[in-house]
């Protein structure tokens, strides 16, 4: 009985914490499992299928709370949460997806989705990655080659795509499936200036717009189609098309720098990412993570939006994401072996407002041209 | 006179643009057997549906037992359940999922009767119908003429007053369906519900009914005792509808010859004599005689014609002729024994009290009286 | 006088409403309105209105304002042509050739069985409608186990796998693959009508033709095939308007090559938040579908109204096949194989494969059936049969699948007696019409119109988005096209005089309904219910959009396993599929034995 009493004490005083705002309150583990494990599980709706594995560690370390993870695409997370949320049939706590401007335009900006930062972290984590959604971490898209079968990367350039020798040899994969690819295609339009003057670098002259195309953005993403790009569904995809060993002449791709990691699930395949590639070597964008309007756990959920974001040596919750390609936002957690850190490599970052209001029309570019 | 049991009163059912049943009123008391009569398409089954509740009138009323039980002026419907007529289907409409017990029980336990007693007024209609053993069975494991006594049995089994039966027999072979007829004849006189008994078939009508309707495209051409519709019929279509082999029907034109009244037929060489007293003279008219009324004689003589036998089609104790004469075949039924052949000359006597005369243009018959 | 003619009308109205089945009848407009006019009207209205999301497509959108925007997006713009030619181009394509392919094994097939004296027929008969009862989707997802080449696909099939060939693009993905798997789903269903269309003609018609000594091919091409050319017709026509909004076999044979076809377009759009579009895209299915069904009623007339009246009793002697006879055997088994057994052998044996396109025997495992949750593999997740997430999405099939034929099915009974009764009425045409409505409609839009309407509530209405009714809802409503359709042919067969029997013994419709109608229909009913239930276990287009967590099926498990790579869990659950659906069927059809009488 005097425990039944002193939990609720305890979740009164959390959901009290919970509600006010800004993150002055000092972040009280134990209070927030005890009020957590009184709620007794969390959904969260994640675009990656590595939910699974940090559910199970957070499980682990919390007993007596149940993570109920869903593994769905960026795009049908918003879908179902606006329709949950529309429908007041709650189910998702936590959301933990892609396409940050679609998210901070669709549900956090209507009150749907809020941003929560753990109070711990608020001083390990730069500014830029608290707003206006907490960011888990970056994501890199960049080009891969086989280094089974090159012994070096075969390009220096994006422009070097458009050439002839690569006609029919280079990997896209669908932005019309994958949102991310949109951000990767908007954002090269938006550099669209460095791209020019990259241009001249590769081919010695100013660049010439084809007739209706508004810049050198637009203009690569016309040559690279033009040029008979092969257009995959996944970055799984691509990985296999560029990086499986028993091909002769094999392709070049753009795909997820984290699928370096498929190379350790199949023996047989051989890729590396081209880090020297210019005017930059990808693109990077942000996966968020966001508390639902009305979410029946909220305390689990923070609890476990704290879990995901890890500790200062990547930590239990952090680490299906510690692999080369992912890149966390913490200050104190040092790159995975072998990787630079985010701020040593030639990125370019995507804009979340930029692409919102830009990432439709360049879309719609790509597949008015689509062979 | 008493309140009659089965009234009608201007019905009539408008399918689409199709008019079904034009303006028909009859009455029927009680224990009275009508017969609806009329070829298929006509109508009757329509009457018939409309007086057990299956069928909304478009128009006019229905009383039944004195009840006023459909009044299209007065926005009354009472429905078939309503209404406890008996009905039997030309398709029987046994069920097939049940048992003939339990097809014949479904009326009584509608009524929830108690199970002791349905079991007995069962067993009991089962062994009045002669099914008795039949209980378990299935009603698409009996024969036609076991499905049929089941079917009379489900109606009679909850005693309706009104009887209603669609062409019953017709699914049945010619045997038995001489003996169904029997059957229902007796049921109607050991009962004494009043019955409407649709059919096309004339002979069925006439070997049971009291009364019978000819119905003619929605229309009651005559009604009246089977007897009268015989001999009387009221106009070609009735006389032509009634009777095997077909009533005779010579075109021509009234006259008389002294101070007979007649129909001078064949281009008006030929005058036939009929009892007729008095008869409008230079009418276009119909001359009728039944094929049974026409005699064969030796001699020439009164109303007589000549003719070629064409075709003899004996039929055990009776036999018919075609007989080709002027430009007319006229059918014969002769009861006695006949030795013709086809190609035989004869002279037929067409006797003057069994003729018929209509007017020829809207069809009816010339009363005698007039 | 007024006061009078008041009530007159008004007790007109009474005997008018007296009758159950205008009371019926208004009931189920009433529920039709709700859950197939509703969804309808949204889809137009939505054309015309500008979306939230729009604000990405044009600097003009104010949501919620009307606009001819998605229209011209569609019919006049830049993206006209990847987004309506070319996958109306396509789906026109496959619809054609599917349809004649089927048609024509189909066709062949039916008559073999019902005219010649090949051997097995019985055992043919009962395989060969198999294929129609896997899901078509995994026709195409054995196809890629088979023929997936590594250029494109990344990781290759069994093809590569044992020659070390790189099977062409065009054999791999597209149009070649997609129609043969197709077929190979769609020839049951002519042979279905054919067969049944054979059974019903009367042998006296070929056997006349017989004593006048023709010959027996002069028969089967004057007399046989006029006679079953309605049904060859039919099936055509049916099996095209319904590849034309078929989703899953262009989704995973056809995207890969970008090779869209209008339904995978509808879904792009609708994924991408711009509904308005998709909705256009099916408008112009639902088109070119009405139009196909008007010219095909104006085709084969009024005459022909699929009245199968089965087993005439006699059987025209069967043709000697002669030498013929074995070879003939012999390929209608390799069909068999290739439609049923391969597929389903190559599904399995991918559950087996360690690594995708790894099949030796020393890499076979039995890890995505019963292994534990290993982070090694699979991002974690446990083989199947021990995985909670694919059981409770087995049984949550199973549920729907029930739920779904048994409502269907009863709906079915209820617009077969309404239509019936009321025929040649406007009501009874209002009821069959809108009920046919949904066959219209390609499931992947009516799933977006169900998540966009009953993600509110409509007035007193809660929304019903996250519920289980909802999604059992939405296959209620799109099969009821197929149970009216069925209800209305058992009731014709019954006929009224059965109910109007019970009706003169003075039963009330409740018990004219539940002892003589319902049971008389109901073994109509049970090859309806079988056919929704297996319709609904494959279900995938229509509920892709409305599962949530707690609703997931098998089915879209599947979807997203191989959307994400996991080709050995989608083809467990494939298996699992699979074995669900072909038991079902086979105790359907002990069942039906049994309840024949």
């Amino acid at each position: 009985m005097r425990t039944t009493i002193w939990v609720l004490c305890l979740v009164f005083l959390a959901t009290c914490f919970s509600f006010s705002t800004g993150v002055a309150e000092p972040f009280n583990e134990q209070a927030l499992y005890q009020a957590a494990k009184a709620e007794g599980e969390v959904n969260i709706y994640s675009y990656s299928s590595r939910v699974f594995k940090f559910g199970k560690t957070f499980e682990e370390k919390y007993p007596g709370i149940k993570v109920n993870g869903f593994d769905m695409d960026s795009p049908e997370i918003v879908t179902k949460v606006l329709a949950e949320q529309a429908a007041k049939n709650y189910v998702a706590d936590v959301i933990f997806l892609k396409d940050p401007a679609t998210v901070i335009n669709e549900l956090y900006n209507k009150k749907l989705v809020f941003n929560y930062v753990p109070s711990d972290l608020a001083d390990l984590i730069p500014t830029q990655y608290q707003e206006p959604l907490l960011v888990h971490h970056a994501s890199v898209d960049a080009l891969i080659y086989n280094n089974a079968k090159m012994s070096a990367p075969p390009i220096t350039s994006l422009w070097d795509l458009t050439k002839p020798e690569w006609k029919g040899r280079v990997i896209f994969p669908d932005p019309q499936k994958l949102s991310e690819f949109v951000e990767v295609l908007a954002t090269i339009v938006q550099h669209a200036d460095e791209m020019a003057v990259e241009y001249e670098k590769v081919f010695g002259q100013e660049i010439k717009l084809s007739s209706g195309v508004e810049n050198a953005g637009y203009e690569w993403i016309l040559r690279l189609l033009n040029n008979d790009a092969i257009i995959q569904g996944s970055t799984n995809d691509v990985a296999k098309a560029v990086g499986l060993s028993s091909q002769d002449n094999p392709p070049v791709g753009f795909t997820a720098y984290s699928r370096l990691r498929d190379k350790k699930k199949d023996p047989n395949l051989k890729f590396d990412v081209m880090v020297d590639i210019a005017p930059v070597m990808g693109i990077s964008t942000d996966v968020v993570v966001g508390l639902v309007n009305e979410t029946k756990h909220p305390n689990a959920a923070k609890l476990l939006i704290h879990w995901m974001m890890g500790d200062a040596k990547g930590g239990q919750g952090y680490k299906p994401y510690y692999v080369l390609g992912n890149f966390s936002v913490r200050k104190d957690v040092a790159p995975p072996k072998g990787s630079k850190s985010l701020s040593d490599l030639k990125l370019w970052k995507a804009d979340p407002n930029y692409v919102w209001y830009n990432g439709q029309k360049v879309l719609d570019f790509w597949l008015a041209h689509l062979q | 006179m008493e309140t009659p049991l089965i009234e009608v009163k201007n019905l009539r059912k408008v399918f689409g643009h199709v008019v079904a049943v034009d303006n028909v009123s009859f009455a029927i008391q009680e224990k009275e057997f009508l017969a609806l009569l009329g070829p298929s398409g006509c109508g009757k089954t329509t009457i018939l549906r409309m007086i057990a509740g299956l069928e909304i009138p478009t128009q006019g009323e229905i009383y039944l037992k004195g009840r006023l039980v459909f009044s299209s002026s007065k926005g009354i419907f009472l429905p078939a359940r309503e209404r406890s007529v008996g009905l039997v289907f030309q398709s029987y409409a046994l069920w097939p999922h049940m048992t003939v017990s339990e097809n014949i029980a479904f009326g009584l336990k509608v009524k929830r009767e108690n199970a002791k007693s349905i079991a007995k007024k069962v067993d009991d209609i089962l062994a009045y119908m002669q099914l008795d053993n039949m209980q378990k069975r299935y009603p698409q494991e009996m024969s036609g003429g076991q499905q049929q006594r089941v079917a009379l049995a489900r109606m009679l089994v909850n005693k309706p007053d009104i009887l209603l039966m669609d062409e019953p027999l017709s699914n049945l072979d010619a045997k038995l369906r001489l003996e169904m007829r029997a059957e229902i004849k007796n049921i109607h006189s050991q009962t004494g519900a009043t019955t409407v008994y649709v059919t096309h078939d004339q002979v069925e009508g006439q070997t049971m009914a009291s009364h019978i309707a000819v119905i003619n495209r929605g229309l009651i051409e005559q009604i009246a005792p089977p007897k009268t519709i015989y001999r009387h019929p009221a106009n070609l279509f009735v006389a032509d509808f009634i009777g095997y082999p077909a009533i005779n029907m010579i075109k021509g034109r009234t006259g008389r010859q002294g101070d007979e009244c007649g129909v001078f037929v064949e281009n008006g060489d030929v005058f036939l004599r009929t009892t007729y007293k008095d008869l409008p003279t230079g009418m276009n008219v119909v001359a009728g005689i039944r094929p049974e009324s026409i005699l064969i004689v030796e001699q020439k003589q009164l109303n007589s014609l000549e003719g070629e036998v064409r075709t003899v089609l004996p039929a055990g104790p009776e036999t018919v002729l075609r007989v080709r004469c002027g430009g007319q075949t006229f059918s014969l039924l002769a009861t006695q024994e006949i030795s013709l052949s086809s190609g035989a000359r004869i002279k037929m006597v067409l006797p003057p009290d069994s003729i018929l005369v209509f007017e020829q243009e809207s069809g009816r018959l010339i009363s005698e009286e007039s | 006088m007024k006061a009078r003619r008041t009530f007159l009308s008004y007790s007109r109205f009474k005997n008018y409403i007296r009758r159950p089945h205008i009371v019926i009848s208004f009931v189920l407009l009433a529920i039709l309105l709700f859950i197939v006019l509703l969804p309808f009207a949204k889809m137009v209205k939505d054309s015309f209105v500008w979306q939230f999301a729009d604000i990405r497509l044009s600097r003009h959108a104010t949501p919620g304002e009307l606009t001819l925007f998605h229209w011209k997006r569609v019919f006049a713009s830049a993206l006209t042509k990847n987004t309506l030619l070319r996958p109306l181009y396509n789906s026109l394509a496959i619809s054609l050739s599917v349809s004649a392919c089927a048609m024509t094994i189909g066709a062949f097939l039916a008559w073999l069985v019902a005219r010649t004296d090949l051997p097995f027929k019985k055992s043919i008969t009962t395989v060969a409608v198999l294929p129609y009862v896997i899901p078509s989707y995994i026709h195409a997802l054995a196809w890629l186990n088979l023929f997936k080449n590594d250029r494109i696909g990344g990781a290759a099939g069994v093809f590569q796998y044992l020659t070390g060939l790189s099977p062409p693009d065009w054999l791999s993905y597209g149009y070649l693959p997609i129609v043969v798997t197709l077929s190979i789903h769609y020839f049951p269903f002519t042979f279905l009508l054919v067969s049944a269309a054979l059974a019903s003609i009367d042998s006296r018609l070929e056997e006349s033709g017989e004593i006048l000594g023709a010959s027996r091919t002069y028969i089967l091409r004057r007399i046989t095939f006029p006679l079953v050319l309605p049904a060859l017709m039919s099936s055509f026509i049916l099996t095209f308007s319904r590849i034309l909004g078929t989703f899953g076999t262009p989704y995973f044979l056809g995207t890969p090559v970008r090779y869209y076809t209008l339904s995978t377009q509808i879904y792009a759009n609708i994924i991408n938040r711009i509904p308005s579009v998709g909705y256009i895209l099916a408008f112009v299915l639902i088109a070119i579908s009405s139009v196909i069904i008007y010219l095909n009623q104006r085709l084969i007339g009024k005459s022909k109204s699929y009245v199968t009246i089965a087993g005439k009793g006699f059987q025209i002697s069967p043709t000697a096949l002669g030498r013929l006879r074995y070879p003939v055997l012999g390929m209608v088994a390799l069909l068999c194989v290739m439609s049923v057994l391969l597929p389903f052998l190559l599904i399995l044996w991918q559950t087996f494969a360690l690594y995708p396109s790894d099949y030796s025997l020393k890499h076979l495992t039995l890890l995505f059936w019963i292994g534990e949750a290993n982070t090694a593999f699979a991002e974690g997740e446990a083989g199947i049969l021990r995985n909670p997430l694919i059981i409770g999405a087995a049984w949550n099939s199973i549920k729907l699948a029930l739920t779904a034929s048994v409502l269907a099915g009863l709906f079915g009974i209820f617009i077969g007696y309404a239509v019936v009764k009321g025929r040649h009425t406007r009501l009874s045409a209002a009821v069959e019409q809108m009920s046919f409505l949904p066959y219209l409609v390609p499931g992947i839009a009516f799933g977006a119109l169900y998540l966009a309407l009953f993600s509110h509530n409509i007035g007193p209405i809660p929304a019903l988005y996250g519920t289980f009714f909802l999604v059992a809802l939405v296959c209620v409503a799109k099969n009821l096209p197929f149970t009216g359709r069925a209800g209305i042919t058992s009731m014709l067969q019954i006929g009224s005089e059965l109910e109007e029997a019970s009706e003169t013994l003075g039963a009330r419709w409740t018990m004219r309904f539940r002892k003589i109608i319902l049971p008389l229909s109901i073994q109509g009913a049970i090859s309806g219910f079988v056919l929704v239930f297996i319709t609904v276990m494959r279900e995938l287009s229509l509920i892709i959009l409305l599962v949530t967590p707690e609703t997931r099926t098998l089915t879209t498990m599947t979807f997203r396993y191989q959307e994400q790579g996991y080709a050995q869990f989608s083809s467990a659950i494939s298996v699992l599929i699979i074995v669900i659906v072909v038991v079902g069927e086979l105790l359907s059809r002990r069942l039906g034995r049994q309840g024949a009488i």
